[in-house]
């Protein structure tokens, strides 16, 4: 398989945009004009060395909390980034996949609608989150993030799952409409604030919030099939399947209350 | 500093010269006549074979107030992906629909207008409109307050108050709002939407006051015609973008009584009921009858294809609208129980038949009045379209070809429906120039601009003569405010603040003491308070006139030219 290299030569002093940055927009391009491509006020000249061609996979080297928007719009191919990414990375994607090796910034994957994300660093708040003047956040495709998640992961979050090996930090699933978290180490305070459905798996939580009612052990069913559809797709990268007995919470009651947390521990 | 223009060929239609090839020369800020031979010329530029006109002047565009920054704060989705950086010149902004508001100024100038005018400013906000316009530079701006909505009009309409007595309040308005003219929202209909009355035709009763849309037209018309403001008042007519709405503006202009009248953004009041789907174009009886009435002028709202966001004051209809909300939020909302304000964002379509239909409703319009001194290019900046698609409405209406390739993109019922076709008339440059600037000059009573006459202050545009339109009038090649070179093919090359426009009728100051009551009764701030001083608008009391320095200019009341 062919690859495009794009080395980092030193650190951007300001964030730069590199939605440009993806298969589909560089196709029947040759080096010479993606190094012309303008990303904000400067070029792809002015930030990477350009290298390798074009296929459908495209490797960064070196990376940068100030690389914005990071294979935002991918659909199709794979995006592999050597080092850490700002805001915004794969918001929008449809499929392909995107592989950071590093940490990501804030709003991961929203909006994304398919395709495998994988962080093996951490990742910032709003991970799959709505930004201002979104309807949803995530609405579709699987995110594995091998560190820590922020703050408010899957705020607005319509469909999706996001899988964390660390810990998701306060609030996380607030105002969810649906879609899956699961972390294999646990979630931080209060986490579902406003959670209308949608599903909240872990090991164990710091604070549970009181609009969420407790159901006692139950063994549903989805439980099985959600560990086996994750590990089809996810393969190595997949999580420990999932216990058949959980502890439910319902919520959160404060809305319509037709989410969960589901404690594995 | 003398400046002179070579050879351009020059559209002023104020001074009857159309298409002319002169030499025009400005000093200080203004256009002189031609100097002796052989003084010395400080500055020449050579403009054969371009296009010179005055400055553009913008009638009807919502730039500041209240329900712009509303829209801005509603549509988050409206700023991303349309930043402006800054640069060495120019400050950063945002904005599609409702551009922040040094992008709104950099963005006409860039586009060879000179001035624009914020048509809805509500006496509560006039404070914060005028400091809004006063941060969009390069631009001459000016406010039409709004009256005939508010408690106190209408009470002492209701209590068959002294018609003087009105006058003043209306002079007294005008002063304390620094405005340049008056308009009306929906006459009594924004009151009558607080008494939960949702739909009010020109002769239907306020459930509370008892008096009719008819008469507050009337009674606002004969006062501003007796105090003598140029503009005559601003009409934003009954049943705003209601099917049906065209009979309710017929009537408005038939019971004008001779008054002098703009009705402003007609096409949304064009609307007919006929046909399959209840919803027809009005445009041909509408332009019939303001080809015949000779005191009625109108800028038409031109809708355009695409995301903008619809910003009026109109509390009763933008109500009724809020279902075609896209995306799916909006704010209807009483402000200081003055008046209203309804911001409601729009997708208009090219595939819908409604949208198609409008489109093809405002280019009839365009297209069937006569008399281009009477009718003024808008799209109602940002209810139609923002206004930065004039150049293609432009375009729309000089090149008949590419009028009727559009229409055959829209709903095949839509084209069925309009007459747009059958109109083979192409505008000139100089009826362009006649919309675009003389016109409104002469309809907003500002009698040094609009035009190249010498005492007219040199606001200039020179665009290239393109036989694509939209590319000609997208990016001037110069334009220049007050003899200042303020942008170069297309770029501001030098940023101004530009002045504020307003007119001060005479009144009686005796009025302040039922309204000092009034407000110590019912407002939230007292009377000294909600007036607006000349210090709060401008930087320095700088004796200017040309807006040098963003300061006030008061244009002079009396008989209209």
């Amino acid at each position: 398989m062919s690859t495009l290299n794009f080395k980092l030569r030193q650190a951007p002093v300001a964030t730069v945009d590199l939605s440009a940055l993806i298969p589909a927009k560089l196709a029947g391009l040759s080096t010479g004009d993606i190094e012309e491509l303008p990303l904000g006020a400067l070029k792809v000249a002015d930030l990477f060395d350009v290298s390798g061609t074009l296929g459908d996979a495209i490797v960064i080297s070196g990376g940068s909390p100030l690389l914005d928007y990071v294979g935002a719009g991918l659909d199709g191919g794979s995006i592999t980034v050597e080092g850490p990414v700002g805001a915004y990375a794969g918001r929008g994607m449809r499929s392909g996949r995107l592989d950071i090796r590093g940490d990501a910034g804030a709003y991961l994957a929203s909006n994304a609608r398919g395709g495998i994300i994988h962080v093996t660093g951490s990742a910032g708040s709003f991970a799959g989150g709505a930004r201002p003047g979104d309807k949803f956040g995530m609405l579709g495709g699987t995110v594995v993030v091998e560190g820590d998640v922020g703050e408010r992961a899957g705020e607005r979050m319509r469909r999706g799952t996001i899988i964390a090996r660390g810990k998701f930090g306060a609030a996380a699933g607030s105002r969810m409409v649906g879609g899956t978290l699961w972390t294999e180490t646990g979630f931080g305070p209060r986490p579902g604030p406003l959670l209308r459905r949608g599903t909240l798996i872990g090991p164990k939580v710091d604070d549970m919030l009181p609009t969420f009612a407790d159901c006692g052990r139950v063994d549903p069913v989805v439980l099985r099939i959600l560990s086996r559809s994750v590990a089809q797709t996810l393969g190595a990268l997949a999580p420990k399947a999932l216990p058949i007995i959980v502890h439910k919470f319902a919520g959160d009651q404060a809305t319509i209350g037709k989410g969960e947390i589901l404690l594995t521990g | 500093m003398l400046i002179k223009f070579t050879g351009g060929t020059v559209y002023d239609p104020m001074n009857g010269v159309n298409g002319e090839v002169r030499d025009i020369y400005a000093k200080d800020g203004r256009i002189v006549a031609a100097p002796q031979p052989g003084t010395k010329i400080d500055a020449e530029y050579s403009l054969s074979g371009r296009v010179v006109m005055a400055g553009a002047i913008d009638p009807h565009s919502h730039i500041g107030g209240g329900k712009v920054t509303i829209g801005r704060m509603l549509l988050p989705e409206d700023h991303m992906g349309h930043e402006v950086a800054r640069t060495d010149l120019t400050r950063s902004g945002c904005g599609h629909a409702v551009p922040s508001t040094m992008t709104t100024g950099y963005r006409y100038a860039e586009m060879g207008y000179t001035a624009a005018f914020e048509p809805a400013m509500l006496p509560a906000n006039a404070r914060q409109a005028h400091l809004e316009m006063g941060d969009t530079p390069m631009i001459d701006k000016g406010a039409f307050v709004m009256l005939g909505n508010d408690d106190f009009f209408l009470r002492s309409l209701a209590e068959k108050k002294d018609f003087s007595f009105i006058k003043d309040y209306i002079a007294w308005t005008m002063h304390a709002s620094q405005a340049l003219a008056v308009k009306i929202v929906n006459p009594g209909g924004i009151s009558a939407f607080k008494f939960n009355q949702r739909q009010m035709d020109l002769d239907e009763k306020h459930v509370h006051y008892g008096f009719t849309p008819r008469e507050i037209i009337l009674t606002l018309a004969r006062g501003l015609k007796e105090l003598g403001v140029p503009h005559p008042i601003h009409i934003h007519g009954c049943n705003l973008g209601t099917p049906g709405s065209l009979h309710s503006t017929l009537a408005t202009i038939r019971g004008s009584e001779g008054l002098p009248i703009h009705l402003t953004h007609i096409q949304f009041h064009s609307y007919g009921t006929e046909g399959d789907m209840k919803f027809s174009s009005g445009a041909p009886q509408i332009a019939e009858l303001v080809n015949q009435y000779k005191n009625v002028s109108i800028d038409i709202g031109q809708i355009m294809f695409g995301q903008t966001c619809t910003a009026s004051g109109d509390s009763m209809r933008q109500y009724g609208n809020t279902k075609s909300a896209n995306p799916k939020k909006w704010v209807v909302m009483d402000i200081e129980c003055d008046n209203g304000c309804g911001v409601v964002p729009m997708k208009y379509r090219d595939k819908s038949y409604v949208n198609a239909l409008q489109w093809a409703i405002g280019l009839e319009l365009f297209l069937l009045v006569n008399d281009p001194w009477r009718i003024f290019l808008t799209t109602d900046h940002p209810n139609g379209a923002p206004f930065y698609y004039y150049p293609h409405l432009i375009r729309l209406l000089m090149d008949r070809t590419f009028r009727n390739e559009m229409l055959e993109k829209l709903h095949p019922q839509a084209q069925a429906a309009t007459i747009l076709k059958s109109l083979d008339r192409e505008y000139s440059l100089y009826e362009i120039a006649i919309m675009t600037r003389a016109g409104p000059a002469k309809s907003l009573g500002l009698r040094d601009r609009g035009h190249l006459g010498t005492g007219a202050i040199a606001d200039i545009t020179v665009y290239a003569d393109d036989t694509d339109r939209e590319a000609m009038f997208k990016t001037p090649l110069f334009v220049f405010k007050a003899g200042e070179q303020i942008v170069r093919n297309g770029r501001v090359v030098k940023v101004v603040s530009g002045a504020t426009h307003v007119a001060r009728p005479e009144y009686d100051r005796a009025i302040e003491k039922p309204l000092r009551e009034y407000f110590d009764r019912y407002h939230t701030v007292k009377l000294d308070n909600f007036r607006l001083s000349d210090q709060e608008i401008v930087e320095s009391n700088c004796g200017h006139t040309g807006g040098e320095c963003g300061c006030v200019i008061v244009q002079p009341c009396g008989p209209r030219i």
